[in-house]
């Protein structure tokens, strides 16, 4: 019984997933179809095809939209159940194969950015504390103020003009290796190269890197940066460092509480980051050309797969929802006054 | 003039939460309250006096018990929209002024509502008319009417709140805490301009408040609260001077009624 | 007047003055981006939908931004970009700013009780979670696939994605609302309800939600931007900055930057100045509306 209370914390959040994931999709099932439009019949005008109650009929049992709006949400179900969210229209495959042998290569696109983010708060925060200079300290703060207001491709773009066009440093933006196939073993471009001993690929990706993760580094670190401000602001009120002050701890010591203390703050806003990194990564792969779920969402747009985009939601919204439990349960891991309920049982 | 009423408590409990996190704010208990009663209600902060008043009022409801309000129940009262509005305009109640008028609705405006819902009354003349006297009644100054809440002072906050239950000229005042938050100076006002309107227009009183002064010094009768039990209950004057109960005994220690009360007039 | 008057006089209304021209400093970068917006046909040369010239010129006296891979003139179409960014963001700023306002105050009044008001609002809460958990680009690409690529479609996918700031700050703030006495003290002077949350709950609740309002303005533009760049945006030949960067790439990688990077520079300079007055704003607000209520009499009187 006891352990059930001590634990319930991250053993409810983990259970409710499955259950959140579920209600989203029949919810983005209903709204998908309750949007004004008929998907069948403009992708048949766009194809130039004769708007026929047979062609109708036909694609619409393709896309899955035949039958009353009741048996399709039950085949939904059953579908989801098995892990099937139906094939594209495009390629045939099935729609999970289509999002999970993409989605890796974004999710490792998105961890070097934020990696690259957290770094440089990192350094800024610890200037920042650190230097009480006048100037360094209004520059930072400056810079800090421009969080997510500079889209990730637009930086990007500057970039290509300095660091390509113009200095020559930096290769095109032609995909992550300039010839041959990536290879595939986890789907995560860098370790696949890394573990297959594919050395050249791996040295061009982790150059035609740099640009990319340059330009997300820049436009999300102002973010971060605030978070940490804010949190410094805080931290350095707090109770726990004046008792550390007046207990005469070395400044070093105090430093670093302070600066750990306020680093915290930082992670926890990730989970509701990642929705951003989503989109800055998609945009990015577009103009770097590489592959991942950006690719797939445009080609599905692009030919109106109906089953693809549905299912692209869904799976994108899952992993959205993962990665944000697994930062709400790192950070209530890391500070017990985060958990739920743990609060109440100290009265 | 207000006529005479009966207000009857019987049994009335009231119980939060469940489980292990179960609360009584009110044991049960009976109480008898009439046009008559200048009565006061003392206690610390858990007492349950508060949740009493509010219980008469229908802003919380007793898990148990009646509450009778001339014949009929206060849950039959609130049942209908008119005998709701009937039932307010007879029963008023005043709580602490925190933030007890809409900051963006001048003091006028938020005196004259319940005359409009309560009392019926549209014709303008007729409301700027109440409003001037239930000022006076009260030593406000009417052209205050035109302030907004955070342009006048707490005590004339305080009061303005009163004067929004008064104006409707109900039968039985509820006050909550209302010069708890006031300097000592002012309370002898506030407390001097309710006292004295409560025997002018024969109105039953209901003071529940935790500081001793203000309470016996409006009071007639007492009732001693604690953790929701009415410890003991009685004329004022007899239970400062010989208390009964341990915490009575405590709570008057070394209290001098004349004392008290020449220092809030 | 004494020396020590005349002093304090000079010194007061210096203090003053500050106050309101700091107001509209704030407010110019945004209103240069509307004057642009507004008068792109007086300011752009050319056609921005049709090809003008030879393609892939460079900035010149006659093109200033040069011509793009098609031949149109850069200047015009990155103009009327801004016309277009403007529009849209104006739109989407209100539509989600009152509709969140509205779908906020419902939820914030309805989700307590417990009738089948009490679910809808419950509901209604929570399918916003659920669509807050979804990247705003990704829920663009859906919708946009599913409906196609339109004015109206983009609308409605951004201010689904927008939507949701105000309606869980309205929320919140109806939630607080309630809990304020004054709630209680109109109860008790006899208000209905109904009157009361009108009366009371709304115009109290709405500070959240209009202050979010310039946030909203440069997401849209981000968003739309966004989803312009990687195709799924507006359909060419509009002018629109996202896609004129993404088809102005090519260009890019063989030395002829002007077609992507100024479009892009555009991009920039909007989003800074709203950012710029988003931060401002709250500041100089109320000086603002201050001078504002001093100009327009104020017909309130004393009696309900």
């Amino acid at each position: 019984m006891n352990w059930w209370r001590g634990n319930r914390w991250w053993l409810v959040r983990i259970l409710r997933l499955p259950l959140d994931v579920f209600v989203f999709a029949t919810i983005a099932f209903f709204l998908i179809r309750l949007l004004p439009g008929d998907p069948v019949v403009v992708s048949l005008a766009s194809r130039n095809e004769p708007v026929t109650p047979e062609s109708v009929a036909a694609l619409e049992a393709q896309m899955g939209l035949d039958g009353s709006i009741w048996s399709q949400l039950l085949r939904f179900w059953g579908g989801m159940f098995q892990g099937d969210f139906g094939a594209s229209l495009v390629s045939g495959a099935p729609v999970t194969q289509e999002v999970f042998s993409r989605l890796p290569s974004t999710v490792e696109l998105i961890l070097l950015g934020l990696g690259a983010a957290f770094v440089a708060t990192i350094v800024l925060g610890f200037l920042y504390t650190r230097f009480s200079n006048r100037a360094l300290r209004k520059s930072i703060q400056v810079y800090s103020s421009f969080a997510t207001t500079v889209p990730v491709f637009v930086i990007a773009v500057f970039a290509l003009l300095l660091l390509y066009v113009k200095l020559g440093w930096l290769p095109a933006p032609l995909g992550r290796v300039s010839s041959g196939v990536l290879p595939v073993v986890t789907g995560f471009p860098l370790l696949d190269e890394a573990i297959t001993g594919n050395w050249r690929m791996l040295g061009e990706t982790l150059v035609r890197y740099i640009m990319p993760v340059l330009a997300m580094m820049l436009a999300y670190t102002p973010n971060l940066l605030t978070q940490y401000l804010g949190g410094l602001d805080r931290e350095i009120a707090q109770t726990t460092t004046r008792f550390q002050v007046a207990s005469g701890a070395k400044r070093g010591w105090i430093f670093f509480s302070v600066f750990r203390r306020s680093l915290s703050s930082v992670v926890v806003v990730f989970g509701l980051f990642f929705g951003s990194l989503i989109g800055g990564a998609v945009t990015i792969e577009n103009l770097f050309g590489f592959g991942g779920i950006g690719q797939l969402g445009v080609r599905s747009v692009e030919s109106i797969d109906f089953p693809t985009l549905q299912g692209f939601l869904i799976i994108v919204v899952a992993f959205c929802l993962i990665a944000m439990l697994v930062v709400d349960l790192v950070n209530m891991w890391l500070d017990p006054r985060r958990r739920p309920g743990v609060a109440a049982e100290g009265n | 003039m207000a006529e005479s009423f009966e207000l009857v408590l019987s049994g009335v409990r009231k119980d939060y939460g469940r489980g292990s996190t179960a609360l009584t704010a009110v044991q049960p208990l009976d109480l008898r309250v009439t046009e008559e009663s200048e009565l006061g209600i003392i206690g610390e902060s858990g007492s349950g006096k508060s949740t009493l008043s509010r219980m008469i009022v229908g802003l919380e409801h007793p898990t148990s018990g009646e509450i009778v309000f001339d014949g009929r129940s206060v849950k039959e009262w609130l049942s209908t929209r008119r005998s709701r509005l009937e039932f307010r305009q007879q029963v008023q109640y005043v709580a602490q002024d925190t933030t007890s008028f809409d900051p963006r609705k001048t003091l006028g405006e938020a005196v004259a509502v319940p005359l409009r819902f309560l009392r019926g009354i549209t014709d303008r003349d007729e409301i700027r008319d109440r409003l001037d006297a239930i000022a006076e009644e009260l030593a406000l100054d009417p052209a205050m009417y035109e302030r907004l809440p955070h342009q006048v002072s707490g005590g004339q906050r305080q009061r303005f709140a009163l004067a929004r239950s008064l104006v409707v000229e109900p039968r039985l005042l509820l006050c909550d805490e209302v010069v708890s938050a006031l300097d000592v100076s002012v309370q002898g006002t506030v407390l001097n301009l309710i006292k004295g309107f409560v025997q002018r227009h024969r109105m039953g009183l209901m003071f529940v408040a935790h500081g001793l002064p203000a309470v016996t010094f409006i009071s007639r009768e007492l009732l001693v609260m604690k953790r929701g039990e009415v410890v003991e209950s009685g004329p004022v004057r007899d239970l400062v001077e010989s208390p009964q109960h341990p915490y009575t005994r405590e709570l008057m220690n070394a209290y001098d009624l004349d004392d008290g009360r020449k220092e809030l007039s | 007047m004494t020396n020590t008057q005349v002093l304090r006089a000079a010194a007061s209304r210096k203090r003053r003055k500050p106050g309101l021209v700091r107001a509209v400093l704030a407010l110019v970068p945004v209103l240069v981006l509307v004057t642009v917006a507004v008068f792109a046909p007086a300011i752009a040369p050319f056609d921005p939908e049709r090809s003008v010239d030879a393609a892939r010129l460079a900035p010149s006296v006659s093109h200033w931004f040069g011509t793009d891979a098609v031949g149109m003139d850069v200047f015009s179409r990155t103009v009327y970009g801004t016309r277009i960014a403007v529009r849209f963001a104006i739109v989407v700023a209100l539509i989600a700013t009152i509709g969140g306002i509205l779908i906020g105050v419902f939820i914030g009044l309805s989700e307590s009780s417990r009738g089948p008001l009490g679910l809808l609002g419950r509901l209604l809460n929570q399918i916003s979670n659920y669509i807050i958990a979804v990247p705003d680009i990704i829920l663009g690409i859906v919708i946009v696939g599913i409906m196609g690529a339109s004015d109206l479609t983009l609308t409605i996918a951004i201010t689904l994605c927008l939507i949701q700031a105000p309606i869980k700050l309205t929320r919140v703030e109806v939630l607080r609302v309630r809990g304020e006495s004054y709630l209680e003290a109109a109860e008790m002077a006899g208000e209905p309800a109904l009157r009361s949350a009108l009366v009371h709950v709304v115009p109290n609740s709405l500070g959240p939600a209009m202050r979010n309002l310039p946030l909203i303005f440069g997401n849209c533009v981000i968003i739309l931007a966004s989803l312009g760049f990687i195709g799924v945006g507006l359909p060419m030949p509009t002018p629109e900055w996202g896609y004129m960067i993404s088809s102005g790439v090519s260009a890019l990688m063989l030395g002829q930057w002007w077609p992507a990077v100024f479009p892009a520079i555009f991009v920039l300079l909007s989003v800074l100045a709203v950012a710029f007055t988003a931060r401002a704003l709250p500041k100089t607000w109320p000086v603002l509306a201050d001078r504002f209520s001093k100009i327009i009499p104020n017909r309130r009187n004393s009696l309900a």
